[in-house]
C-alpha cells in the first residue's frame, strides 16, 4: 500500500501539466465518439488523471478511495454499455451505422458521424471557457492547473449532459461534472464524510443512469 | 430521538417490504400503515416530552448526535416529517390497487428514509448531500428514458451551490467585513433551489418527467421530494435569515414565481398528454408557492404551508385518477368511472379552481397580492385558466371508457372517491386545513 501511495505522489508531483493534457484527450474521447468502448476508456482515463490531480489537494489515502470509486463506476458503466448494445447510437433512431447486435468493424472507425464537427466545436468552446474562467475567476484553494481541470470537467460535463440523447450519455455527463466539482470541493472541505457522501452520490448516479438505460432498452 | 426512531422503523420497513415484494399488496399496505403511524406519531407526540431508555432520560425532540452528526427535530422538521410520512402513507395506499411495480413499496420507503434524514440532519450541507442520494435512489421508481435523466441532471447540477455556499459562509464567519461572500452564497443557494424546484427557465425536467412515467411514481417525486426541497429552503431561510432580507429577494421571487406560473399556464393549454398536463399544473403551483414565499412574514409562511398540503392532495388525486383511467403508458389495471373525475378534480385543485382544496390557499394569496399588484393577480388567474383550458381539451380522451379493459375493483373506486371528495370537501370546509 505504501509503495502505491508513494507512486501516486511521485506521479502527482511530476505530472500535473501532462495530466491536464491527457484529461483534455480523455474528455475529447468521451465527448466526440459514440462508440461505447472508447467512451469507457475516456472515462477510465478521466478518473485516473483526476485522481492524479486530486493528490495535489487532498491526502493520497483519500485519493486511493476515489480511484477505487472510479474503478467501480467504470466497471458499472462498461457492463451497462455492453448490455445496452455497445453504442449509444444503437438506441437513437437516426443514429449511425452500428445497430444493436452488429459486429465490430475497424473500418467503421474511420467514418465520421454527422455531429462530430459540433462536438469538436463543443470541446474547443469548453477549453476556451475553462481557460478564460480559470484566469478571470480563479478557484480558491486550488493550484491553477487544478482549477483549469475543474472548469474543464464541469463545462464538458454540462455539454455532455446537454447533448445526450440517452440516459447513459446524460449519466456520463453528470459523472464528469461531479468529478470536476469533487476535485474542487475536496480542497475546500477535507471532511471524510463529505468525500464519502460525494462518492456515494457518484455510485448512485451511475446506477440510476444504468437503470434508466436498461429499463428503456427493455 | 423520535426522528431517529421513525427513520429507523421506516428503514426496517423498506428492507422488509423488499423481501415481501412478491406479495405486492401486502408490502404496500405494510408501508402505508407504518408511514401513517409514524406521521401521526410525530404530529401528536409533544417534542418536549421525555422517555426513559436503559435508565437514561431522553427527550423526544431536541438534538441527538448520531454517527458524529447532529440530528435535530424542531417544530419545522416536525411539520416536514409529518407531511412526508402522511404523503407516503397516502401514496402507498393509492399504489395498493393502482401501481403495478413490485419495487414501489421498498424503493418508495427507502426514498422517504433518505428524505426524512435530510430534513433532520445538521449542518445543512449534509441535508443537501442526502437529498441528492434520495433523488438518485428515486430514479428506480421510474420506467427509464430521458425524463428521468433530466430530473437527475437538474438535481445533480444543483448540488455544488449549497456546498460551496456553506464554505463561503464559513469564510464569512472568519472575515465578516467581506459582504461579497454573502452575496455570492445567496446567489448560489438561490440558483440551486431554482434548479431543484423547476422554476423558469429550469423547468424542462418537470413536464418531461411526468409525461411518460407512472403517475404515482411521479406523484411521489413531486410531493415527497418536492416537499422536502421546500422544507429545506425554509430551513435555509431560518438558519440564514439574511437570505430573506436581501433587497432583491422579494422582487426576484416575484419575477421567478410569475414567470413560472405564466409559462406553466401557457404550456398547459397545449395537448401534450395527461402526464405533461400534470407537470404544467405542478409548475403553476410551484410558481404560486414561490410568490407566497416572496411575501415573507407570518401570513406568507402560513400560506406556504397550506399550499404545500393542498398541492400534495391535488397531485395525489390527479395521479390516482390518471393511473385508474390508464391515461399514461403501462396501466395494467381495470377501468374505473371515478378515474376521470379524480383526475379532473386533482387538476382543478392544482389550478386553484373553486371549490377545490387548492382554491383555499390560492384565494389567500390573491387577497394578499391584490392591493399592491392587481396586474400580477390577473396574470396568475389567466395562467390558472390555461390549465382549465388544457383540461377541457384533454377530458374527452378519458371520458370515453376503454371497454377492452375489465372493470376496476371496488377498492379502486373507493380510494378514488375518497381522494375526490377530499379535494372538494377540504375546499368547502377549509378550517381543517389552515384556520386551526
Amino acid at each position: 500500500m505504501g509503495t502505491f501511495l508513494e507512486w501516486v505522489e511521485r506521479i502527482s508531483a511530476l505530472a500535473a501539466p501532462p495530466a491536464v493534457v491527457v484529461l483534455v484527450v480523455a474528455l475529447g474521447l468521451v465527448l466526440m465518439t459514440r462508440r461505447w468502448l472508447f467512451r469507457l476508456v475516456g472515462m477510465a482515463l478521466t478518473y485516473f488523471f483526476v485522481g492524479v490531480l486530486h493528490t495535489q489537494v487532498i491526502r493520497p489515502e483519500v485519493v486511493l478511495v476515489k480511484l477505487l470509486i472510479g474503478a467501480v463506476v467504470c466497471l458499472a458503466l462498461g457492463v451497462t454499455g455492453q448490455a445496452a448494445g455497445g453504442s449509444e447510437a444503437a438506441n437513437v433512431s437516426n443514429g449511425g451505422d452500428q445497430e444493436k447486435g452488429t459486429r465490430f468493424r475497424w473500418r467503421n472507425l474511420l467514418r465520421w458521424r454527422e455531429d462530430v464537427p459540433l462536438r469538436i466545436g463543443a470541446l474547443l468552446a469548453a477549453l476556451l471557457i475553462a481557460y478564460a474562467g480559470s484566469l478571470r475567476f480563479p478557484l480558491p484553494q486550488v493550484p491553477f492547473l487544478v482549477g483549469l481541470a475543474c472548469y474543464l470537467l464541469a463545462v464538458v460535463g454540462l455539454f455532455l449532459a446537454g447533448m445526450a440523447e440517452t440516459p447513459l450519455g446524460a449519466g456520463l455527463g453528470l459523472l464528469v461534472f461531479l468529478n470536476g466539482f469533487d476535485l474542487f470541493f475536496g480542497a475546500l472541505e477535507p471532511s471524510l464524510v463529505v468525500a464519502g457522501l460525494l462518492g456515494l452520490i457518484q455510485f448512485l448516479v451511475t446506477f440510476a443512469a444504468a437503470y434508466l438505460t436498461l429499463a428503456r432498452a427493455e | 430521538m423520535l426522528a431517529l426512531i421513525g427513520i429507523g422503523l421506516l428503514l426496517l420497513t423498506a428492507v422488509l417490504t423488499y423481501f415481501l415484494r412478491r406479495w405486492r399488496r401486502v408490502s404496500l399496505l405494510l408501508a402505508a400503515i407504518v408511514c401513517a403511524a409514524l406521521g401521526l406519531g410525530i404530529a401528536l407526540i409533544p417534542l418536549e416530552g421525555t422517555f426513559s431508555f436503559r435508565g437514561q432520560e431522553m427527550a423526544f425532540g431536541g438534538a441527538v448526535t448520531f454517527l458524529g452528526r447532529s440530528v435535530v427535530l424542531g417544530p419545522g422538521a416536525q411539520v416536514g416529517l409529518t407531511f412526508l410520512f402522511l404523503s407516503g402513507a397516502a401514496l402507498f395506499l393509492l399504489a395498493w390497487p393502482l401501481e403495478s411495480g413490485d419495487l414501489y413499496a421498498p424503493v418508495g420507503s427507502g426514498v422517504l428514509v433518505l428524505l426524512a434524514a435530510a430534513l433532520v440532519v445538521r449542518p445543512l450541507v449534509y441535508a443537501v448531500l442526502i437529498l441528492e442520494l434520495a433523488v438518485a435512489f428515486s430514479v428506480l421508481l421510474l420506467r427509464g428514458g430521458m425524463g428521468g435523466a433530466r430530473y437527475l441532471t437538474f438535481f445533480v447540477l444543483a448540488l455544488p451551490g449549497p456546498l460551496v455556499a456553506h464554505w463561503l459562509l464559513d469564510m464569512y464567519a472568519l472575515t465578516p467585513d467581506q459582504t461579497g461572500l454573502l452575496n455570492t452564497a445567496s446567489l448560489l443557494i438561490g440558483f440551486s433551489f431554482a434548479l431543484m424546484l423547476g422554476l423558469v427557465p429550469f423547468h424542462p425536467w418537470v413536464p418531461a418527467l411526468a409525461r411518460r412515467e407512472s403517475p404515482l411514481s411521479v406523484a411521489l417525486i413531486f410531493s415527497a421530494v418536492g416537499g422536502t426541497v421546500w422544507f429545506l429552503l425554509l430551513d435555509y431561510l431560518q438558519t440564514y435569515p439574511w437570505l430573506g432580507r436581501s433587497p432583491y429577494w422579494s422582487s426576484a421571487l416575484t419575477a421567478l414565481g410569475v414567470g413560472t406560473v405564466v409559462v406553466g399556464g401557457l404550456l398547459g393549454t397545449t395537448r401534450r398528454g395527461w402526464g405533461a398536463l400534470l407537470g404544467y399544473a405542478v409548475m403553476v403551483d410551484t410558481g404560486m408557492l414561490v410568490l407566497a414565499l416572496g411575501r415573507g412574514g407570518a401570513v406568507g409562511m402560513e400560506l406556504e404551508r397550506a399550499m404545500m398540503l393542498t398541492r400534495a392532495w391535488g397531485v395525489l388525486t390527479m395521479a390516482a385518477g390518471l393511473s385508474a383511467v390508464g391515461a399514461t403508458e403501462g396501466a395494467e389495471h381495470g377501468r374505473s368511472p371515478w378515474g376521470a373525475v379524480a383526475a379532473a378534480a386533482g387538476l382543478l385543485s392544482l389550478a386553484g379552481f373553486p371549490p377545490t382544496v387548492g382554491f383555499v390557499s390560492r384565494w389567500g394569496l390573491y387577497r394578499l397580492l391584490f392591493p399592491e399588484q392587481p396586474l400580477t393577480v390577473l396574470a396568475l388567474l389567466l395562467a390558472s385558466a390555461g390549465l382549465v383550458v388544457g383540461l377541457l381539451r384533454m377530458l374527452p380522451h378519458i371520458l370515453v371508457p376503454d371497454l377492452s379493459r375489465p372493470r376496476a375493483s371496488l377498492a379502486v373506486d373507493l380510494l378514488l372517491l375518497l381522494a375526490t371528495v377530499g379535494a372538494i370537501g377540504l375546499g368547502v370546509f377549509p378550517q381543517f386545513l389552515i384556520y386551526r
